[in-house]
């Protein structure tokens, strides 16, 4: 790593939290990251979060300790969190992605104009609605367990006795029931997120990511949950885990999150017609 | 045992430090990328990102974060050298944006404003 740190980690910006809209209420002496003021910027029925935030304190300067860093950070991503957390309690909140920095004054109100139109959209579309998260794990030897009750039975195993024809026959059950547990797998996670989506106003599926994730995560759903629905997504919850708990799959949920996942990946770029 | 028999489940409490997986899965890789528009300058956003992926990638040292249920998770540090892949390609990736922030940097005095748009308007949009 460079020894001298980058110009850019030393400046300050317009730190921007997210976009919710005017009518919903923020809540007084909101703070964010390091405890700073959160101020809102108005354009039109569009309310932007926003902190006075140096880069640094996102990330650290280059020859900075580490470890302080990574303990910076943590603070800061639960910070950045709380303050969309308190809105989204109160109406729709889009969260920006976590270390959005504008560098000029006007550019807050700059970017609320220029994608009125879709914000608008966005914020609609979670009008009265929640995100919760749910994960399955499922062990692979309950996988395979559960995968052998249904693989048919090899019509040549039986009445025969020959100890090397055995062995290759048992060679080949053990790699058919493989390829069987996985399309068994697969089936039953498909109809797991199926179920929850049909309770969802709208429904994702998150990375698997090895090293954070159990090893055991067959299922990272996300789902958009109207308020009036949550009892029925409860329901569906319960349902799956009657249906399955039985063949070793668990189920875990978590929330509600302020609504991450559904508020697409990007701003359209300046080249929109 | 299934931990969905209450739902809505009991919920973060405040002040309540949110998992590794919940920060990668949710703040971390999710939510709104302004990205690419005219007029609004970012600074280095990207850059930002991929510095905190690298030092949360780091997992001998995550529990920095308040998070170290994998420590005792025997099954998990077989993915280590996932990780460290993962690591390896973020750092080249940092290295390729470090040089580009330095050369914009180099050649306009410090501001990362976009090239060729030297007049400060934010009226004539939209």
């Amino acid at each position: 790593m460079n020894a001298e740190p980058t110009r850019a980690t030393t400046r300050r910006g317009s730190y921007l939290y997210g976009v919710t809209t005017t009518d919903t209420p923020v809540p007084g002496r909101l703070t964010g990251i390091e405890g700073g003021p959160v101020e809102t910027v108005d354009v039109g029925s569009l309310r932007a979060l926003v902190g006075r935030v140096e880069a640094a304190t996102l990330v650290g300067a280059d020859e900075g300790d580490r470890d302080a860093d990574r303990a910076r950070i943590g603070r800061t991503v639960q910070e950045h969190d709380a303050v969309l957390r308190a809105l989204a309690a109160a109406g729709p909140v889009i969260p920006l992605r976590f270390g959005t920095l504008l560098q000029e004054d006007g550019d807050v109100a700059a970017f609320l104009r220029e994608h009125r139109a879709r914000l608008s959209t966005t914020l609609s579309r979670l009008e009265g609605a929640q995100e919760w998260g749910v994960r399955g794990h499922w062990s692979r030897a309950a996988q395979r367990e559960h995968a052998a009750s249904t693989l048919p039975p090899d019509s040549a195993t039986s009445g025969t006795s020959g100890g090397g024809a055995a062995y290759l026959r048992a060679r080949k059950r053990d790699r058919d029931l493989e390829v069987h547990t996985d399309r068994v797998r697969g089936a039953v996670v498909a109809d797991c997120h199926r179920r929850l989506a049909a309770a969802a106003r709208d429904a994702t599926i998150l990375a698997a990511r090895a090293g954070t994730h159990r090893e055991d995560l067959v299922l990272n759903g996300s789902y958009l949950v109207a308020d009036d629905a949550t009892d029925t997504f409860g329901e569906a919850l319960r349902e799956l885990s009657r249906t399955y708990g039985g063949v070793g799959l668990e189920f875990e949920a978590t929330g509600p999150w302020p609504t991450y996942s559904f508020v697409g990946a990007e701003t359209a770029t300046g080249a929109t017609p | 045992v299934s931990s969905v028999s209450q739902f809505p489940p009991t919920g973060l409490h405040p002040g309540q430090p949110l998992g590794l997986a919940d920060v990668l899965d949710r703040v971390l890789d999710k939510g709104l990328v302004v990205a690419g528009d005219i007029g609004i300058s970012l600074l280095d956003v990207e850059v930002i990102t991929i510095k905190i992926r690298l030092l949360l990638c780091s997992a001998d040292k995550a529990e920095e974060l308040g998070i170290d249920w994998w420590r005792t998770d025997p099954s998990l540090s077989s993915q280590a050298s996932e990780l460290e892949q993962e690591n390896q390609s973020l750092r080249e990736r940092l290295a390729e944006l470090e040089e580009r922030v330095r050369a914009l940097g180099d050649g306009q005095g410090g501001d990362a404003v976009p090239a060729g748009d030297s007049s400060d308007d934010g009226d004539g949009q939209g």
